[in-house]
This record gives structure tokens, sequence and C-alpha cells, in this order.
């Protein structure tokens, strides 16, 4: 196992990676979506949002399922980290609470990991506005997969 | 002049103009039902839902899920309405592929004074089931 394990990169060097992928997946972009802070001692990770007004729902506040989409990409790429880069974790079950509303534009969500097991990984996210303020939180479950199983 | 319930929600839920992030889950009504508290519709996700694996990402899914199900919360209720969800748990079944028509519903599981009750499934054409949801939401009149 020691001679196959990676190895560790510092916060600032795993952040700097993540900033400077060319490999991102569509919903990161299309989320606007920017990792801030890693801290790999404490499984946690800080991501800054721009979300767009197309994801406005009549009342002009972020429909519900796009918060969702922003904790889900924040608790997804935190297993991802914890991981040191080996698995991904596609999430089984999610659930979000919305405690009020968010508008388009900035937001920010913080993301740790609660236990990662070998079968099952468990996550918590919560989703600030601007002003600091907490608009959401959630808490899901995945299993951890090595990345090539995922096909592409 | 009493309200014309099915008539009204075929206006907000037709052709009309509607908010960026329903056309963003490509929704299309195929039927509801006011009185029995179900809506169904087809989706279609975007591209820009992919996640790392090329289907789409588990929050673009919620957002479908949200979408159809408020309907449900939202018709359910006396006059022009709406239904802001609490909270919402959704199973991820199956992968859900992006660029795909899929069937989405949303039925009221009790509807309260206080308080409204929904599920919502999203299934390929075929039938299979890719994804189910549960959430709570405030019933909010526009009248």
């Amino acid at each position: 196992m020691s001679e196959t394990e990676k190895p560790r990169l510092s916060d600032a060097d795993m952040l700097a990676r993540f900033q400077g992928s060319k490999k991102r997946p569509p919903c990161s972009d299309t989320l606007g979506m920017k990792l801030v802070e890693v801290e790999q001692d404490k499984m946690r990770i800080r991501m800054e949002f721009d979300v767009s007004p197309s994801f406005a729902n009549p009342t002009g506040a972020v429909q519900g399922g796009f918060v969702s989409a922003m904790l889900d990409e924040a608790m997804s790429t935190c297993v991802i980290i914890a991981s040191n880069v080996t698995m991904t974790a596609p999430t089984l079950e999610m659930k979000t609470s919305f405690l009020t509303r968010l508008m388009p534009g900035k937001a920010f969500v913080e993301a740790r990991i609660l236990r990662l097991g070998k079968s099952a990984a468990f996550m918590e996210a919560e989703c600030f506005d601007p002003d600091g303020k907490l608009v959401a939180k959630a808490t899901a479950t995945a299993i951890p997969m090595p990345f090539k199983r995922l096909g592409k | 002049m009493s309200f014309d319930k099915q008539a009204y929600w075929e206006g907000v839920l037709g052709d009309g103009t509607r908010p960026p992030a329903t056309d963003f889950v490509g929704f299309d009504l195929i039927a509801f039902s006011a009185d029995e508290g179900w809506a169904e519709a087809a989706f279609c996700l975007p591209d820009e839902a992919k996640n790392p694996a090329g289907n789409a990402q588990g929050g673009f899914i919620t957002a479908a899920l949200d979408e159809i199900m408020s309907v449900a919360g939202s018709i359910v209720q006396d006059g022009p309405a709406m239904a802001p969800t609490l909270q919402m748990t959704v199973s991820f079944i199956r992968p859900v592929p992006v660029g795909t028509r899929l069937i989405g519903r949303g039925e009221v599981v009790r509807r309260g004074k206080a308080a409204i009750f929904t599920q919502g499934f999203l299934r390929a054409e075929d039938g299979t089931l890719l994804a189910q949801a549960t959430a709570s939401c405030i019933p909010r009149s526009l009248a």
C-alpha cells in the first residue's frame, strides 16, 4: 500500500492544482465555482460561486435545486480532496434545508467530511450569502470509488 | 366570479413567459390535476449540467424535481399560489443523462394549513426510475 500511496500535496498546492485545472466539468463552470480554501487535516473546503440569474425562480431568488447543486459540488469535491484525488463519490442521497432565500450573484459554500469510510462517505455543507448569512444547509451520503471506474 | 383553477394553471405552466430556472431544466408540461394534487412534465437537462462522469450533477436533478414538486404544491392550493420549499431529500437511484427527455412527476402527499408535503419521481422515458424525492413546503397565496 505504502509504495503505491500518492504523496500528499500541501493545502496551498492542492488549492492551486484545482484552481488551475483545465479539466473542469461543465457543471462547475455553469455554477461559477471557484475553490478558495482547502484544509486537508480537517477534511474541509470552501468554495465561492457566481450564481447566474438563469437559475431564478418566479420571485427572482435562486431556485432551491441550484442551491443544492452548489452544495453537492462542494461536498463531492471535498471527498475528492480528502481522498488525495484518488476517489470520486457519486452522491446517493442528499437532504437540503432552505433557511432563507438567496439572490443570484455571489455565494459561498463550506463543506466537510463527517466520515470517509471504504463503502460510504458522509458529508455536510452550508451555503452563505455575500453578507455571511446562512441560507441553506445540506447533508449527504456517497459511495467512494476509484476514479478510473467512472469510465471516462 | 369563481377562480378557474384549471385555466389559471394551464396559463401559468404552459407556453407563456416562464422563470429562468424553469427553462434551464427544459420543463415541458404534460398534464396535471389540481384537484388530485399531481403534475407531470417532461424535462431535458442541458450539457451545462454535466458532472465529471458526463451525467447530470445531482443538484440539477434536484432542480428538476423541485420544479415539478413545487407545481404540485402550488396547484393544490385554492387560488393563485406558490409553495416555497423548506426541506427536500433526493435519492439518486441511477445516473441521469443530459440531453435526453425525462419524465418528472410531483404529487402532494398531504395538504395541511401550515405545511404541504410532496414527493417526486424522475424517470427515463421507458419508465426506469432515476431519482426520487420527498419535500416539505409552505403554502403561500398570491391572491
